[in-house]
C-alpha cells in the first residue's frame, strides 16, 4: 500500500542523502526505520511525507504518487509543534476544521479519551508536559484518519518512564485507527517493542543495510528473553550498519541468535 | 495518566503553591504597587519642602504641581493642551502604525522586497529624526500636517523594524505543520503566520508609540500656539517651573494610560504565551 521505488536524494550541495531505498509497507503494518546519525531516516521520511521532493524515484500510497503533503498522510515530529496560541481542542481538531463541528467534535473528544487527557480540552500547550503534549500532537494527526502515519522520532526527547508508558498507548492508538505506520527512531528497543518489521539503515549514503522481522503480538513483555534476542539483533545490525568490517565477533554470535530466533 | 509521578511535585508542590497565595498573590500582582515608590517620593518631597530644606522656587513641591493641574483643568487649558497632543499622537500613531505594519508585512514576506528596500529604510532611520524637522516645516507648514508627519516618521520605524523581525523569525516547524495539513497561503497567513507574529509586532505598537510621545514634543517645541509641548516652553520662558513639572507629569500620566490601553486591548489574545513574564501557570501532573 505504501511503496517506495529507487528513491534518491541528492541535496543542493552533493551530499547523497538516499540511494536507491525500495520500500513495501503492508496495510495497518507498523515498520521502524533505525539507524545513526546522518543516515537519510528524516530525510526518507519527509520524502514519504511530501515534504521534500526526491531526486528521483518515487513514493506511492495506494498507487497514487506523492508529490506534496497528502490528506492519507499524516506525521508526527519528534517535537510536538503545537500551536502555542490554541486549545488542546483546537491543536488536535487543527487539520479537520473542513469537516461539520459536530464530527469535529466527536472526534476530537474520543482522541482526548484514547489519549488519557479527557478534561484536558480547553488546556493551552504551556500547560501541558512533554509527554502530554506529544499525544496532543499524535492525536492531531489520528483525528484526520490517514492511512498512513509517520514519526519522526516521536519519543525521543521524553524521560524513559514517559516513552514507556507513550509505547503502550501508542499500540491502544494503533488499533483504535489502524494506520499504516513507519516509526523513525535510534532505539532499538522502541523500534522492538512497536514495530512487527525493523529496517536498519547504514549511511554514506543513506541506505538499506538489513530488514529483521519480529514476531507478532502486542503489547510486548520486554522482560522475556525474546525481547531481549530481538532487540540484540537490532543492536548488532545497526553496529554492522554504522561499523562495517568492524566486531566481526560480534557478527559470529548475531548469526548465531539470528538461526536461534 | 501514570506519568513519571515524582513524590517530589506531589508533595511539596502544593505547599509551596499555597504559601504563594497567602503571602504574595494578595498584593503583589496590584496595579498599586506600582505607586508605592512614586508616591513615597513625592511625600517625602513634600515634607523637605515643608521644612524649608530646598528651594521651592526652582523644585516646587507635589502640592504646588498638582494645584497647577487642578487650577489647568479648572481653566479648560488642560483638555485644550492635553487634547490637541493627545490628537497629534493618534494621528501620527495611527498613520506611522499603519505605514509600519503593511511596508513591515510586504518586507518580511517577500525576499525581492526586503532587498530592495531595506536598505534605504535603513539608512533612512539612521537620520536622527530632529533633522527631519527644518525640511518638514518647508514642505508641510509650520502648522499640524508636519507635526503629525515628525510623528509618523518615529513611530513608523520600530513597528516597521519589529513587525519585519517578526515574520523572519515564525518558526519553520510550525509552519510546516500547516503544510502537512495542507492550509492554502491564505489559511497559513490567518491561522498560523498572524498568531505567530503577534506578540512580536504588539510589542513593535508600543515601542512606536512610545516613540510618538517623545516626537511630539520635539514637534511642538517647532512651534505650537497649543498642546503640552507649548506649556513646557511657555513655562520655560515665564519663569514657571510649576507649569512646566505640571507638563511632565501629564505627559507620564497619558504616555502610561495610552500604553496601558494598548496592553490591555491586546491582552486577551496574548494569553497563551508562556513567558517568564507571565504570572505563575502552574502545571498540573
Amino acid at each position: 500500500m505504501l511503496q517506495t521505488r529507487a528513491l534518491s536524494k541528492t541535496y543542493a550541495n552533493g551530499v547523497q542523502a538516499l540511494q536507491g531505498i525500495d520500500l513495501d509497507v503492508a496495510p495497518g503494518e507498523i515498520l521502524a526505520i533505525v539507524g545513526g546519525s546522518g543516515c537519510g531516516k528524516s530525510t526518507l521520511l519527509r520524502l514519504i511525507a511530501g515534504l521534500d521532493l526526491p531526486t528521483s524515484g518515487d513514493v506511492t500510497v495506494n498507487k497514487e504518487r506523492i508529490t506534496a503533503p497528502h490528506p492519507s498522510i499524516g506525521m508526527v515530529f519528534q517535537e510536538a509543534r503545537l500551536l502555542p496560541w490554541l486549545t488542546v481542542e483546537k491543536n488536535i481538531g487543527f487539520g479537520i476544521d473542513q469537516l461539520p463541528k459536530a464530527e469535529q467534535t466527536r472526534r476530537i473528544e474520543q482522541a482526548l479519551t484514547l489519549i488519557g487527557l479527557q478534561g484536558y480540552g480547553q488546556r493551552l500547550p504551556k500547560e501541558l508536559s512533554g509527554g502530554q503534549a506529544q499525544r496532543v500532537a499524535i492525536a492531531r494527526a489520528l483525528v484526520a484518519q490517514p492511512t498512513v502515519l509517520l514519526l519522526d522520532e516521536p519519543f525521543s526527547a521524553l524521560d524513559p518512564l514517559t516513552r514507556h508508558d507513550l509505547h503502550n498507548q501508542m499500540i491502544d492508538l494503533w488499533k483504535a485507527y489502524r494506520p499504516t505506520m513507519v516509526m523513525v527512531t535510534h532505539d532499538a528497543e522502541e523500534a522492538v517493542s512497536l514495530a512487527d518489521r525493523v529496517i536498519v539503515m547504514a549511511p554514506k549514503p543513506g541506505r538499506i543495510a538489513e530488514e529483521i522481522l519480529l514476531v507478532s503480538g502486542r503489547p510486548r513483555d520486554r522482560l522475556e528473553d525474546s525481547f531481549a534476542m530481538a532487540r540484540r539483533r537490532v543492536l548488532t545490525a545497526l553496529d554492522r550498519a554504522m561499523n562495517p568490517g568492524e566486531n566481526r565477533n560480534r557478527d559470529a554470535i548475531s548469526a548465531g541468535a539470528g538461526s536461534w530466533w | 495518566m501514570s506519568e513519571a509521578p515524582s513524590p517530589q511535585g506531589n508533595v511539596t508542590a502544593p505547599a509551596l503553591k499555597q504559601e504563594k497565595t497567602l503571602t504574595l498573590s494578595g498584593w503583589q500582582n496590584s496595579w498599586f504597587i506600582g505607586l508605592l515608590v512614586p508616591v513615597g517620593l513625592g511625600l517625602l518631597h513634600e515634607l523637605v519642602a515643608r521644612f524649608g530644606l530646598i528651594n521651592t522656587r526652582l523644585l516646587p513641591p507635589p502640592s504646588a504641581i498638582l494645584k497647577a493641574i487642578w487650577d489647568l483643568a479648572l481653566s479648560g487649558e488642560l483638555w485644550t493642551h492635553a487634547g490637541a497632543t493627545l490628537l497629534r499622537v493618534a494621528a501620527g500613531f495611527a498613520s506611522g502604525g499603519i505605514a509600519g505594519l503593511v511596508l513591515g508585512a510586504i518586507s518580511g514576506v517577500f525576499h525581492l522586497t526586503r532587498q530592495l528596500i531595506d536598505p534605504l529604510l535603513q539608512a533612512v532611520r539612521a537620520v536622527p529624526s530632529i533633522a527631519w524637522v527644518p525640511l518638514f516645516i518647508l514642505w508641510f507648514g509650520i502648522f499640524e500636517t508636519s507635526k503629525v508627519v515628525l510623528i509618523a516618521v518615529g513611530v513608523f520605524f520600530p513597528v516597521y523594524l519589529g513587525v519585519t523581525q517578526a515574520i523572519l523569525s515564525v518558526d519553520r516547524k510550525i509552519v510546516e505543520v500547516g503544510r502537512v495539513f495542507r492550509l492554502n497561503q491564505i489559511s497559513l497567513i490567518k491561522r498560523v503566520l498572524l498568531p505567530a507574529i503577534l506578540p512580536s509586532t504588539i510589542t513593535a505598537l508600543r515601542s512606536g508609540l512610545g516613540l510618538g510621545w517623545m516626537f511630539v514634543v520635539a514637534a511642538e517645541f517647532m512651534g505650537a500656539s497649543e498642546g503640552l509641548g507649548y506649556l513646557l516652553i511657555d513655562g520655560q520662558q515665564l519663569g514657571r517651573p510649576t507649569q512646566i513639572l505640571a507638563a511632565l507629569v501629564i505627559f507620564a500620566s497619558l504616555g502610561k494610560a495610552t500604553d496601558a490601553l494598548l496592553v490591555g486591548i491586546t491582552r486577551p489574545w496574548l494569553a497563551w504565551q508562556d513567558t517568564a513574564g507571565q504570572s505563575s501557570s502552574p502545571k498540573e501532573l
